[in-house]
């Protein structure tokens, strides 16, 4: 197993320790980032990408010529105005940037489709409530299916790239939340396996000298396993014949409304098609 | 090859809705080691006198891994000891409920050469586990951690799933769920076989037994390369589309020569359901060599029941080739004679004229087979 990345807020002492590690960084909003980047430089820690869980909508983003070249995965809750965004977009389309974007609203899930046909590549963040689950769906057709040139949606490529039918997908490597790929430190150097164990305090580890053998540790093999609790009964998610793509991501939306079920039944579909379409190339026919 | 299906022991820890084993009144015990050294010198002497032939010995129950896994290591020293020239020509597998499978089953399975382990599982709640009430839950956390241990130490697992009663309500939630935990593939939805009064409300028809997978072979057929080695499903499209005999021992026509069934007293019969219901008794290994037993003369009415039912109830029947009249103990069970066909054969008629045919477009031609391949044995 490949040593997984650190996400970790921006911590001057802890960024000492985290030497050899390949880092994403936290940090609020996008005014941080050089004063993030003089840190890692100063660290001489390996960044994978800086974190920006902004609280901002994309249209309102300062965004600047200082920002080129620094891998960036900005979390915006919605676009903003167009016409703010319009004014970015030449910059935007120039920086190595990534917008994460929650599925909560149709208005989300339409703006990254905009997003991405104006070349910005998009990730689609879980959300928890309201989820249009067929436009989700059509998302992901657009994703991976679609002619004309667009910038990357995720998960949907990420799925693409790692779906094998007789292998387990996690959906959460495009959200930082696969627990072989990523670690969340907290400002004291302990861990857990996503920002929502972290907050709630649900540790795996306690200091940062636990990270090594981090994946024999019965905290990891829970997680790994917690897919099986889904299969004592007969029922929910372990019944959806989208399951293997989506692993019970969305029980809890599911419980609610079992949409989700469809969704990702085309998703997987599509997937399909699309590791097909892969393989066969883009050979085409002359046609009058 | 010869298949040894070895009952080790008739114990069970698990109370299952439908089986048999669990039923019957007289139970055989458990094998003794003494009787376990002679099975594996039994081995060796019919391997020693056909130096090409194989033995494919299947660990069933009851429960095997009731014994311990201290009686596989017990096994695996017997074969050494006593089949030292003929080792190479023996292949174990094993069938069990895995619920009390552990991390110390894994190096002595290794050393038998098991690689994978044929299990069955039902996902409808108290159809299966211990105690009078079936205590499914616990029976599902100890089956769902046992798989866990398999898969992390790289050993193979295959479902069989009873079709029942119960399953008909929803097939696509069984197919679904079974294929969702068993990912690369290996379930097979066999219909359950009640012979008795008492849980008649299991009970399945072959037409009902046909239509589940016909709710299901839809949905297999158009994603089947995501569904791998789903059965009966991949048995007949080998069959029937791609003209490659696969049949199981029930429909091969062609077990009369090839199985014993050892109960762990030692008595060898045909298979686990003759043995059970007292028919095609051969003896006792203590008393009779594997040869004997093969070629015990009450198996030639197996093959004269081939050679009987093709001119007569089956003479017109382009099926013929996929079934040969079906599992002769199935007959049995209705007719209480050999000599008939099974009423399974409806099932098999009706899945593919039904449901196969349509959704495939492929009509079922019969080719010419000169002889009968061996029986794949259904485990």
């Amino acid at each position: 197993m490949r040593p997984p990345f650190l996400v970790c807020p921006l911590q001057p002492d802890l960024l000492k320790q985290l030497q050899g590690y390949q880092i994403i960084l936290r940090i609020p909003e996008l005014e941080q980032v050089e004063q993030a980047v003089e840190q890692v430089n100063r660290a001489s820690i390996r960044l994978e990408c800086l974190y920006v869980t902004s609280r901002l909508a994309l249209g309102l983003q300062p965004v600047s010529e200082k920002l080129k070249g620094i891998p960036l995965a900005l979390r915006v809750p919605s676009m903003g105005l167009m016409r703010d965004v319009a004014i970015r977009l030449p910059l935007l389309r120039q920086l190595s940037i990534r917008v994460f974007m929650p599925m909560d609203s149709t208005e989300n899930l339409t703006s990254i489709r905009i997003l991405a046909s104006l070349g910005i590549a998009c990730t689609v963040l879980p959300g928890t409530k309201n989820i249009k689950w067929d436009l989700f769906s059509d998302l992901a057709s657009y994703a991976l299916l679609g002619l004309t040139p667009h910038g990357s949606i995720e998960p949907f490529h990420t799925l693409a790239r790692e779906y094998q039918p007789a292998g387990r997908t996690e959906l959460g490597g495009a959200w930082f939340t696969h627990p072989e790929k990523f670690i969340h430190v907290d400002s004291q150097g302990r861990f857990a396996f996503s920002q929502d164990e972290l907050d709630r305090e649900e540790f795996a580890g306690a200091g940062l000298q636990e990270l090594h053998g981090i994946f024999e540790t019965p905290a990891f093999q829970k997680h790994q396993e917690q897919w099986r609790e889904q299969f004592l009964t007969f029922g929910g998610c372990a019944t959806c014949p989208g399951w293997r793509i989506c692993r019970g991501t969305f029980s809890v939306q599911a419980a609610e409304n079992p949409e989700c079920r469809k969704a990702f039944q085309e998703i997987l579909d599509i997937v399909e098609l699309k590791q097909a379409a892969d393989v066969r190339g883009n050979h085409q026919v002359w046609q009058l | 090859m010869a298949t040894l299906i070895v009952k080790a022991t008739e114990a069970c820890n698990s109370n299952c809705y439908y089986c048999d084993v669990v039923t019957k009144e007289q139970r055989g015990g458990t094998m003794s080691l003494e009787l376990l050294e002679l099975l594996f010198k039994r081995m060796n002497e019919y391997l020693l006198h056909y130096p090409e032939e194989r033995i494919e010995l299947i660990w069933h129950g009851g429960e095997p891994l009731l014994l311990g896994h201290e009686f596989y290591r017990q096994a695996k020293l017997f074969q050494r000891l006593h089949c030292a020239e003929t080792e190479g020509r023996i292949s174990h597998t094993i069938q069990s409920n895995l619920t009390c499978f552990t991390e110390k089953f894994i190096s002595v399975f290794r050393d038998l050469g098991i690689d994978c382990i044929g299990t069955s599982y039902d996902p409808e709640p108290h159809m299966r586990g211990p105690g009078k009430e079936r205590d499914s839950e616990t029976y599902n956390r100890k089956f769902l951690s046992s798989i866990s241990i398999l898969e992390k130490n790289g050993l193979h697992w295959g479902i069989i799933y009873v079709v029942t009663k119960r399953s008909l309500e929803r097939p696509e939630d069984v197919f679904h769920f079974l294929t969702n935990l068993k990912l690369s593939g290996g379930v097979n939805f066999n219909p359950v076989l009640i012979y008795d009064d008492l849980r008649k409300d299991v009970a399945i028809t072959p037409e009902e037994y046909a239509d589940f997978l016909g709710a299901i072979f839809p949905l297999w057929w158009k994603h089947r390369t995501r569904y791998p080695d789903i059965q009966p499903f991949k048995s007949f499209v080998e069959n029937i589309i791609e003209h490659k005999t696969s049949l199981s021992c029930g429909e091969s026509g062609n077990c009369s020569h090839h199985h014993i069934n050892i109960a762990p007293n030692g008595d060898a019969s045909h298979c686990g359901r003759s043995a059970d219901w007292g028919l095609l008794q051969y003896g006792n290994i203590t008393e009779r060599t594997f040869d004997e037993i093969l070629h015990d003369p009450q198996r030639d009415q197996l093959d004269e029941r081939v050679s009987l039912l093709i001119n007569s109830e089956c003479r017109a029947c382009r099926f013929w080739e996929l079934c040969h009249g079906g599992c002769p103990l199935d007959a049995w069970s209705k007719h209480k004679e050999f000599i008939h066909k099974t009423e399974w054969c409806n099932a098999r008629i009706r899945f593919v004229e039904k449901h196969f045919e349509p959704v495939t477009g492929v009509k079922y031609e019969p080719q010419p087979v000169p002889s009968h391949p061996e029986p794949a044995c259904e485990k």
